[in-house]
Parts: C-alpha cells; structure tokens; sequence
C-alpha cells in the first residue's frame, strides 16, 4: 500500500517552515533578485528544519516526532516505505505546488508569473542540509554517530531528488569534510569504513553528465584516490566506474562537435529560464553551456 | 468534524476493517493498551486527514491508513516483551523475515531508481505497472546464486538496515519443522502461507533473510513485542490465536493454505514478533532465494472473519468498542 501527500500535509509542511521576509522593496531590486532572494531563504529555512528533522530520527525515542506532518507516510506496513522514500515522495509531491506564502513583487508586470516552486526550495533545502551536515558532523562531538546517518541519508535524498543545487552543495560538503578537520572526519570514517565515501558516490552519479561540474570531478578524483589507496568494497568501484563512464559519456558527446550553445544570460537569467523550463516540463540547463539536442544522457 | 463513531462505522462497513475493529476491541480487552492511548490516536487520525474540509479516505483504505498512524505513533511499543527464555534462545537464535525481490533490493541493500546497474542484481520490474514478474527469467539464476551464496553482501557497505518502525520476526527452528522434509514444495508460496503474508501476490520472487542472534551481539538492545491489534497486521492478522493461551507473549501467523481450504481445526502458523528498526552486522544475515510465487493468496474474508468473531456478534463487538471510546 502506497500512501499519497495530502494537500492538508503540503499546508502543514509549509507552516513548520517560517515564513521567509521578503527583500525590503527597494528601487534596485527586480523581480528577479526578489524572488530568488527568497527561494534562497526558504531553501536555508527548509534546510535548518529538515536537518533537525533527520538528526532527531536517528533517535529511535524522538524518531515518532521527527516528522510528525509526514508519520502517515513512514512506512509502517509489512511491505513498508523508507523514511528517507517518504521525504523522497514528498519532493516529488510538491514539484508543481507554488509556496502560497509568496507574495509576487510589488512592481512587476507578470505577477501571475511571478512564483516559487515549493518542490523546487524543497529539493534545494535538502541539498543544503548536507552542507549543515557535514559541519555539525566535525564540530558536534556528543551526537556523532547520528549525525553522521542522518548525513548518509541527506546524500541519500540527494541521490534521489537531484536539486539544482547539488553539485555546489556535494563540494562544500565534500570540502568540509576533507578540509581542516580531515582528522576528525577520518576517525569518524574509521567507524564506518566507506559509508559516506559510497553515499558521495551515489549522490554525485545523477549528476555526472555533461553537466557534471568542477566540484563533482573533484569529489570523483577524491573518491579514485582512495580507493587506490585502500581495499575498497566492490559496490563502491561498480558505482564509482558507473560516475566516471558517465562522465566520459558527456566527453564523447562533446567531441563529436555536437555545437555548444553558449548562455549568453547571467545567473538570473538562467534560473528563470529553468523555471520556465520546469513549468512547461522541460529539461532544465544546469550549467552555463548547453548542447543542442543532444537526447537522452547516460545517467537520466 | 468526524466522530470516532463515524470512524468506527465507516470500519464496519467492510469486512477488512471489522477484521481490524475485532482486533482493536479484543487487544483492549487483554489491556495491552488503553483506550485513551486508542481514541489519542483515533482522534489525532481524524484531524489530519479530515483537516480541510476533506472527507474520510475511502473504506477500502481506512484500516490500513488506521494501522498505519496507530503504529506509527508507537502504539506498536505497548504490547508485552515476547520472552526467549534459556531453552528458547537455544532452539530459536535465528530469527526470519520473508521479503519480495522489491523489498530486499529497495530496503535492505538500499538501491534506488536512477543508481548505477548491478549486473547480477538487477532492479525489479513495477507489478502495479502490469509487468507479470519481478525479475526477467534470463535473471533469475544470477539472482539465486548471488543471494544463495551470500555475494549480495558485498554489495552493501556497511550493516544491513531496516529502519521501519517496527519490523516482523518468526522464529526459523519453527518455520524449518513445518517445511519438513518436503523437497517439493513450492517454497515461496509456502513461506507466503505459513507466515500470512496475505500482500504478497503471484509474481513476485520471495527472499527468506535469516538472522542469527548469536552472532549480533548487540540485539538484546533491541525492542521486542507482541503483536497486537492496534499495529498494521493486514487482513490476516488475528491476536488471539486456536489453542490454549501461551504464556510466552509471541503471536501467531495466520496459515493461509489453511483459511483457503475452509476446514482446518485451527489456523495457527507459526510464532511471530515485532522487533523495532534495527542495524545488524551483514555477517548475521543469510538470504534464502525462495523463487517466484505461483499462486494468489486467498481472499477468503468472509471464511476468515467468522472464525475471527468465533462466538460474538460483530453488532455487539462494534458496540462496545464504541462505548469504551466514547
């Protein structure tokens, strides 16, 4: 038995998220900033809850109040639903729903255009809680070990939900982690040999297209180093050969003059032309180059 | 606003939710829980799934929806701890837990759509989309001998995690006695039967994981219960069994083969009980292939409720339910 949302869960979920401040309105601030500005914000406040949220479920005491708006979907049954497929059913849930706490800005002239998508700040939320993650994982000592599930599974969620933001949010949590406090993180890996290693792999495997940014090969080149260097298990080297064939997929594709469309458009452009894109069903641009018609990717 | 009258008579109005009323009516009676701790819940259900202005789910879903919220806010955790006393924990240190294809893929080595292939496990075909069976046949003898020979732990990392809130046990001594020396027997569709696992339908492939306590040292931190009637059994669950009262606080499964065939003494399969979500070293695991099930289960409500109800009347049950949650 498969449980649906309910629009009454969607409400529920945006009351827990607070109510992000829209930008002061100010003569320099388009419609653009403006809403981007606050999907930011509402990613930051959807990453701060879900990041409570999946700490707290790794206390089995404190697991039935982790999720309260979303206990009718955590598996319960025999032939049961994942939390982690739960949060995943959500995303997916609201990828067309618009935040009803958005107000357009004041002064444009499409404000029936003017909106932001709760799937949208709900898949970014998920990839910065990542980020907030691997933080807390080097510097809170006390709750260790569960923020170090709840971390596999944020990575798990990325895996499954591919926010736009993942490769950003994948490096600075990969740069976390093996950064100043590599010594801290390599104890913590001692206790679960690869676990994180296998859950960057996976995270980073939807992404490795010809989209595939300079923090993905960077976590890939990280991930090839080690396990050159240790006894790695053989899931491990399946799925990282599976990143880099897709990667060399994208290069081929690349070499084979297929023409390179440049985006001649700054960022905001490019993010409300992928919201366009979202809207109308199409596939967004994840970088600043894309190519004409190039199909379907290996790792789509 | 929905009343839990209305709740209970939206119940009764199908013969899969007067299987879940019998259940919660007799489960308070035994007092494993108290009625505030039902109506608590009841309460709670109705407000999150009437918020809005919308209306009950359909009947068909109800006690399943019920089940569902009842267990996962930790009503599961009331009922009493099953004993495995000395001479028990000799017999019965291996625990089993039957799973479909789907599940054992999806939960236990946590792959999900849109990962990279597995050659030798490949990801299992949607049922509900029409497709006949889980796994293609040109599949099926690299899925046995990886299962058989246990190389699907290399395909986890680390410990094998089941993280539902409460995960289903039988003790395998128990489940070997009834296989008995039967070679030819259809195991999936046996297993299927003797532990009343009445959601698992034709076509799709069983895996028996057997975990052995001795060698998860840490499984005494884990809850354990009995099974009872405010949980999610499904429509074969049944919390007092044929036969006299055990003291030991296991349940019983409920026999499918014997609920088909409509004239067996009792329906008793096999002991069961619940265990929270766990984390269990994938040396302690060892996965059975059990192949593909070849018939449905039987649907057999009617035959099933009568021996449930044995003297009562499910007027007078469904009375005083509503009487001790008013």
């Amino acid at each position: 038995m498969k449980n649906k949302i309910l629009q009454q869960d969607i409400y529920l979920l945006v009351m827990k998220w607070a109510d992000p401040e829209h930008l002061p309105l100010d003569g320099n601030i388009g419609p653009m900033e403006w809403s981007k500005k606050y999907q930011e914000k509402l990613e930051q406040t959807i990453a701060e809850w879900l990041t409570k949220g999946l700490v707290a479920y790794q206390f089995p005491m404190r697991r039935i109040d982790a999720f309260v708006p979303i206990s009718h979907l955590i598996g319960t049954s025999r032939d049961f639903t994942s939390y982690v497929d739960s949060l995943v059913e959500i995303a997916n849930d609201l990828s067309d729903i618009k935040d009803p706490q958005y107000r357009p800005h004041p002064n444009t002239a499409f404000s029936h255009e003017d909106f932001v998508l709760l799937g949208e700040c709900f898949t970014g939320g998920i990839a910065k809680s990542a980020e907030i993650l691997a933080r807390r994982l080097i510097e809170n000592k006390s709750q260790q070990e569960q923020c170090f599930q709840a971390l596999v599974d944020a990575l798990s969620l990325i895996q499954a939900v591919k926010p736009h933001n993942a490769g950003s949010a994948l490096f600075t949590a990969w740069a976390v982690l093996h950064g100043k406090a590599k010594n801290r993180f390599d104890e913590i890996s001692r206790k679960h040999p690869w676990v994180i290693e296998h859950a960057f792999a996976l995270a980073c495997y939807p992404i490795c297209n010809i989209a595939a940014g300079h923090g993905v090969k960077a976590i890939l080149d990280g991930l090839q180093v080690a396990i050159k260097r240790d006894h790695a298990p053989r899931i491990l080297i399946n799925d990282l050969k599976a990143c880099r064939d897709a990667i060399a997929v994208g290069k081929q594709i690349a070499r084979k003059n297929i023409p390179i469309v440049p985006v001649i458009s700054p960022d905001d452009n490019l993010k409300a032309h992928n919201t366009i894109s979202r809207r109308k069903n199409m596939q967004p641009i994840v970088s600043r180059y894309r190519y004409a018609d190039v199909g379907g990717c290996h790792a789509q | 606003m929905t009343t839990i009258e209305e709740l209970i008579d939206a119940l009764d109005a199908t013969q899969r939710g007067q299987i879940f009323l019998i259940n919660l009516y007799r489960t308070l009676e035994c007092d494993f829980l108290s009625a505030t701790q039902v109506k608590a819940v009841c309460e709670e259900f109705l407000r999150s799934v009437t918020a809005g202005g919308y209306s009950l789910p359909p009947t068909i879903e109800l006690a399943d929806r019920l089940g569902s919220t009842c267990v996962a806010k930790g009503l599961w955790l009331e009922g009493p701890e099953p004993i495995l006393e000395r001479h028990l924990l000799k017999r019965e240190f291996i625990l089993s837990r039957v799973t479909s294809y789907s599940g054992f893929f999806y939960s236990v080595l946590k792959r999900k759509k849109g990962m990279p292939t597995i050659t030798y496990m490949p990801e299992p075909f949607d049922l509900s989309i029409g497709t006949s069976a889980e796994i293609s046949i040109s599949d099926v003898s690299k899925v046995r001998h990886t299962l058989n020979n246990q190389k699907w732990r290399a395909l986890i990392v680390d410990n094998v995690r089941l993280d539902a809130h409460c995960i289903w046990l039988a003790p395998l001594p128990k489940l070997k006695k009834k296989i008995g020396l039967d070679t030819k027997k259809n195991l999936a569709d046996f297993h299927r039967d003797m532990i009343g696992l009445s959601h698992f339908s034709k076509g799709q492939h069983l895996i028996r994981l057997d975990l052995d306590l001795g060698q998860w040292f840490d499984w005494t931190a884990t809850l354990r219960r009995r099974p009872h009637g405010a949980g999610n059994g499904g429509r074969r669950f049944r919390l007092q069994y044929d036969g006299r009262k055990s003291s030991c606080h296991w349940g019983r499964t409920v026999d499918l083969a014997r609920v088909a065939a409509e004239n067996a003494r009792n329906l008793n399969g096999i002991p069961e009980l619940l265990m929270e979500g766990f984390s269990i070293p994938k040396g302690a695991v060892t996965a059975t292939y059990l192949g593909p099930i070849k018939n449905q289960p039987e649907n057999n409500d009617s035959y099933f409720l009568d021996r449930l109800k044995k003297n009562q009347m499910i007027p007078n049950i469904v009375a005083d339910l509503k009487n001790k949650l008013k």
